[in-house]
């Protein structure tokens, strides 16, 4: 019996540490012997583990449903505008006082807008203790909205981070980006926006992913 | 309602259901949860306890499939196999960092933390009123089903169980195997 096949009973028992898990599975998907002798051992695991399975409450369900579609259902969380007076009051100032001030950088030129409204892109529970400072910037008549923050974790190895935009219609992606070295980025929402809409980041996979699979880490609403 | 038998015999089913899981599709993921919810909350319920918690670690455990629909291979197992594994794991985390926590406090202030329970006999105490899963055992000598209890229903890793029985590794994880096999002989085919 090879080293692996001794440890598929403990495997299945749950009676392993998890890199010898991470092992047995590898092992596993490379060595047709051990699935056959998992698929042995496997029937009497599943039927003590069937001898005591249990409905969860019913209302785990929706709770769990909810979870792996956040996008769509997550409540909005408090709605806090916060103008910047500082910086933005100067660019709408300079906006206003020449109509036409296009840097040719679309993300200067969002923030140069005349009707620009910055609000909290805020964190979820989801991100973890300490998020960054993360602003959603909005101009209505163009409907151009973009992400900015300031310290972002970057994104776990093989993943990206993820914009949604979500309306009545749905939840459609909206551009991926990672942040710089020092977690700063600034992201152009791709498509038009619509005051209503709300906007949400997740994390995954490299290259993102048509509909959503992390957890909302950052939601606003415009 | 029985769910028991709701989980026996939808192999090739699941693994269908769950290669659209990995496209995205949230109803048929909807169909795994209602295939697998009784299996998964069961397993998690007996190493977890509190209910409450073992809600959280179900959801955890439902997310974490939903997560990594993509990355299930047949060759690890039916999909019932794989879901089993996983809440195994999620389950045995929570309770290691509870202890942990636990033992932590008994550090700080041990005058005001309840005396621990002998976490095996407690399981097993409760567990062995099923006659389903007594029936089962009593087809084990009295060291294959003492393995059994200790990793099944203790939560203790195979390392644990050598530990404990004073044996070495090679002997528990051959009366782990020894264990299933009987068990499996005993099962209607």
């Amino acid at each position: 019996m090879s080293d692996h096949e001794d440890l598929l009973a403990p495997y299945l028992l749950g009676a392993l540490e998890p890199e010898e898990r991470a092992r047995v599975e590898a092992h596993l998907d490379e060595c047709s012997e051990c699935q056959a002798e998992l698929e042995n051992l496997s029937a009497a695991v599943l039927a003590l583990d069937l001898a005591s399975a249990e409905a969860p409450p019913p209302d785990l369900r929706g709770r769990v449903m909810t979870q792996i579609k956040p996008a769509e259902v997550i409540q909005l969380p408090a709605r806090r505008t916060r103008w910047r007076l500082g910086w933005v009051a100067a660019a709408v100032v300079a906006a206003l006082a020449s109509f036409a001030v296009l840097t040719g950088d679309p993300f200067e030129d969002l923030l140069l807008s005349g009707d620009l409204t910055t609000v909290e892109f805020t964190a979820t529970e989801a991100y973890g203790a300490a998020p960054p400072r993360a602003d959603l910037h909005f101009s209505p008549s163009s409907g151009l909205a973009a992400v900015e923050f300031e310290g972002l974790q970057a994104p776990e190895e093989g993943k990206t981070y993820e914009l949604w935009l979500i309306n009545e219609e749905g939840t459609s992606a909206a551009g991926i980006f990672t942040p710089d070295a020092s977690g700063r980025a600034r992201v152009l929402i791709q498509g038009r926006v619509n005051v209503g809409w709300q906007v949400a980041m997740t994390e995954e996979p490299s290259g993102g992913v048509e509909v959503a699979t992390g957890e909302v880490l950052f939601i606003a609403g415009l | 309602m029985d769910p028991p038998t709701q989980v026996t015999n939808p192999a090739s089913d699941l693994s269908g259901l769950l290669a659209r899981v990995a496209d995205g599709d949230h109803a048929a993921f909807g169909e795994i949860y209602d295939r697998l919810a009784p299996l998964v909350f069961g397993i998690v319920r007996r190493i977890v306890r509190s209910a409450d918690h073992s809600e959280e670690v179900t959801q955890e455990v439902f997310v974490e499939m939903w997560r990594k629909a993509a990355d299930y291979r047949p060759s690890r197992g039916s999909v019932a196999t794989w879901a089993s594994v996983i809440a195994r794991a999620r389950a045995t985390d929570r309770v290691r960092s509870e202890q942990a926590t636990r033992d932590r406090q008994q550090r700080v202030a041990p005058s005001w933390v309840d005396p621990p329970v002998d976490r095996v006999e407690e399981t097993v105490g409760v567990q062995l009123e099923q006659a389903e899963v007594r029936n089962l055992l009593s087809r084990l000598s009295g060291v294959q089903r003492e393995v059994i209890e200790l990793a099944f229903f203790g939560n203790r890793t195979y390392r644990e169980v050598a530990d404990q029985l004073a044996l070495p590794l090679g002997t528990v994880k051959t009366r782990m195997r020894d264990a299933l096999i009987q068990l499996r002989e005993g099962m209607s085919p």
